[in-house]
């Protein structure tokens, strides 16, 4: 069966996708609409490009001027609120102001009147919502999709190879990971789990055939100042990066779900293991002292570092 | 700056849609909600999965009160319905299904309405009871979803012993206004053949056809996030053998019944309907009111209204829904229709039909079903079981009836339903 396998990068992150079709012509109509879809929201919400409707947004804050939403972007918003509500106010997308203050290659800590000025800017409570209208109550606030964005683009897809009746793939959008169907004989996908501490290292091996693998960890932007890690999930309530855990992994039905599951757990800090727990997902942790836990750990293994064999 | 005050809470509380759900279902239901976003904002698209559905529906009438009739079988009809349907998608834009219904009828229908011969309210004749009938139907349905719009069209056989019908339409719908906005609308036609049981004996026909032709428009209108209106005209012309080849109508000039006449009705019909809805939901016991109206008029001078509630309450995340149901109809009667007459009418039209004549009636009943997701398989399960029960008396009726028709009938409807999606 003709297999298309294609490594790119899209949303800032190393991508990778592998389909397997009826023909090399409907793969090369996938491939297009895919890069098509990533092109599509890449530009309608990166916070780098000026005709962004997220830049929009952020040049209006303080304003008063109302940015009106189409139904996308208000049914992200709307995401963003159940994120917002579900995690206590720890998931929150007006919090990348903090990374300001933040120099991950500097080696040196932010300057603490500078973090308290930019903690002010951080509240999704305060922003404004009006009908189909938002707006952003103060200068200098912002908010982007950054927290989900990749997920939500990984869920696209795979509805975009659906549609063009592609059952059998796995789309990669930076780790997190979008299974369109197993292999055409059926078999699962064996999808890798970075070891946090050693990040070009598998420590689990999950294979799945359905639903969505996402993972968060403290490995991606980091800086160590005398012997404590300083990464770049940041607290939007102090503004300081998290402690606690070094990485979760989630598997869900839609890769949105995976995603917001373990950035809420990273959040959660030492009460991360127990979130999840209660969540009811299947997950995996690593704290920062090696210790792991969850339902996709093997409940007894023989040896310590054996990986997980199944998953749902 | 000009200060703008805003009910943030509102408007959160509808885009987080309250905590008493679980974490998960939260988080789940807000993506399902963000990816069935289309950007390409087609309408609603071709179902995604073969389905297959069975249901089985008994329907029962009470038997008929012996001080009620004066000849023939009190046990009145009984019909089971066995109904498969599967439908699946064609291409990524159109979807097609396939319905077969079997039903097996049996039991007496009411045959003629006399005088009672003790001076008292008029009774009714029943006929024997009847072997058990078969009907089979079957048709065929299909769709095409544009952008902001949907095509479909339908053909349909169905049979009995004694008659046939053909039936084929064309249906429609167009999106608008950022899909605030539905226009939809339909014409059918059918075209059925009777051939009587011991017809050409006893003035009962051979053989004879009727024709008719359905036109329909409708406009259903999201109000705000929470209400819809609809609304919806439709229009029916009947031709061709309109009445009923087993009833007889009693001619009773004294109290007694001389003659009996066959049924014999106009040979052209034409009804209108106007049929208005409202949904409302109520989002913070996750339930929704639907309020029905519904005005009918025909040429037969035959006028009815019907007025029905029905309330559909969510259980643990929509797995479970209980709709209980509550319907009042009234009627008046067709202009040439009597219980019996003193002498024939001039027009030679006769009929002594209880659905012809003036009554009321009141329904109520429950629908509960149960959805399972991802169940035997990864397929997506829906059970449901469905009660009603029908009262109908002449007292019932908005204008009070001169005399009661003895054949009204009151009846249980039991419905049960299983689908399967795979």
């Amino acid at each position: 069966m003709p297999k298309l396998h294609t490594r790119l990068t899209a949303l800032g992150s190393p991508c990778e996708f592998q389909l397997y079709g009826a023909s090399k012509d409907q793969l090369d109509e996938v491939a297009a609409a895919c890069a098509s879809e990533l092109g599509r929201i890449e530009t309608k919400y990166s916070r780098y490009l000026d005709d962004s409707i997220v830049t929009r947004i952020n040049q209006s804050a303080g304003t008063g001027t109302f940015t009106r939403l189409d139904d996308e972007t208000k049914n992200l918003f709307a995401y963003a609120q159940t994120a917002f509500d579900q995690s206590d106010g720890l998931f929150d997308i007006t919090s990348g102001v903090l990374r300001r203050a933040w120099d991950f290659k500097s080696g040196r800590l932010p300057n603490t009147d500078e973090l308290r000025d930019l903690c002010k800017l951080v509240g999704w409570k305060r922003v404004e919502m009006r009908g189909e209208e938002i707006h952003l109550p103060r200068p200098g606030m912002e908010i982007d999709f950054g927290g989900f964005g990749k997920e939500y683009a990984a869920d696209r897809l795979a509805g975009v190879c659906h549609q063009h009746g592609i059952t059998s793939g796995l789309i990669d959008l930076g780790g997190d990971v979008c299974i369109v169907g197993p292999h055409p004989d059926g078999s699962p996908w064996l999808v890798g789990i970075r070891d946090p501490r050693d990040p070009e290292r598998a420590m689990a091996s999950l294979p799945l055939s359905r639903g969505s693998l996402a993972t968060s960890g403290d490995y991606e932007r980091f800086m160590e100042i005398d012997g404590k890690r300083y990464c770049h999930l940041l607290d939007p309530r102090t503004g300081w990066p998290i402690t606690g855990m070094a990485a979760v992994s989630v598997v869900a039905d839609q890769c949105l779900v995976a995603g917001t599951a373990t950035t809420i757990a990273m959040l959660k800090g030492h009460s991360g293991a127990h979130w999840l727990e209660k969540l009811g997902l299947p997950y995996l942790w690593v704290d920062g002292n090696r210790r792991t836990g969850g339902s996709l750990w093997p409940k007894r293994t023989p040896r310590n570092e054996a990986p997980a064999t199944q998953a749902s | 700056m000009k200060i703008v005050r805003v009910n943030n809470r509102k408007a959160r509380r509808r885009a987080g849609r309250g905590r008493r759900r679980t974490i998960l279902a939260s988080l789940s239901s807000a993506a399902l909600a963000l990816l069935g976003t289309t950007t390409d904002s087609r309408a609603d698209g071709p179902v995604e999965k073969i389905e297959a559905a069975y249901a089985f529906s008994f329907y029962s009438e009470d038997s008929i009160k012996e001080s009620n009739t004066s000849l023939g079988d009190t046990s009145r009809y009984e019909i089971e319905t066995q109904q498969v349907t599967v439908a699946g998608p064609l291409t990524d834009r159109s979807d097609v299904a396939f319905d077969f219904i079997y039903e097996s009828m049996s039991g007496a229908t009411p045959w003629f309405v006399e005088p009672d011969p003790s001076g008292g309210q008029p009774v009714q004749a029943m006929s024997g009871a009847t072997v058990t009938e078969k009907r089979y139907d079957g048709a065929l349905r299909g769709n095409y979803y544009f952008d902001n719009a949907r095509a479909g069209a339908h053909f349909g056989v169905s049979g009995e012993n004694d008659y046939l019908a053909i039936y084929s339409g064309v249906n429609g719908e167009y999106h608008l206004n950022e899909k605030n906005t539905t226009l939809s609308g339909g014409l059918s036609f059918s075209i059925d053949e009777i051939k009587p049981t011991e017809g050409g004996t006893d003035g009962r026909i051979k053989s004879d056809e009727k024709q008719s032709v359905s036109l329909n428009g409708g406009f259903s209108q999201i109000l705000d996030r929470s209400t819809t209106l609809q609304t919806s005209i439709s229009y029916k012309h009947s031709t061709g053998f309109l009445s009923d080849p087993y009833k007889k109508a009693c001619i009773a000039p004294n109290a007694t019944c001389t003659d009996l006449l066959v049924d014999n009705r106009p040979d052209t019909r034409n009804q209108v309907a106007w049929l208005t809805q409202v949904r409302k939901h109520f989002e913070f016991i996750d339930a929704s009111l639907h309020a029905n109206y519904r005005f009918h008029y025909d040429d037969w001078k035959l006028t009815s209204h019907t007025f029905e509630v029905e309330w559909f309450q969510n259980f643990f995340d929509d797995l479970v829904q209980v709709v209980p149901t509550l319907r009042y109809y009234s009627q008046s009667q067709a202009y040439f229709y009597e219980p019996f007459y003193l002498s024939e009418r001039s027009d030679g039209l006769a009929s002594s039909d209880y659905r012809l004549s003036p009554y009321g009636s009141f329904s109520f009943g429950a629908k509960v079903q149960m959805r399972m997701e991802d169940w035997l398989g990864s397929s997506d399960w829906r059970l449901a079981i469905n009660y009603e029960r029908h009262l109908a008396d002449a007292d019932f009726a908005l204008s009070k009836a001169k005399v009661k028709n003895p054949g009204l009938v009151n009846f249980h409807f039991v419905y049960v339903t299983a689908d399967i999606k795979f």
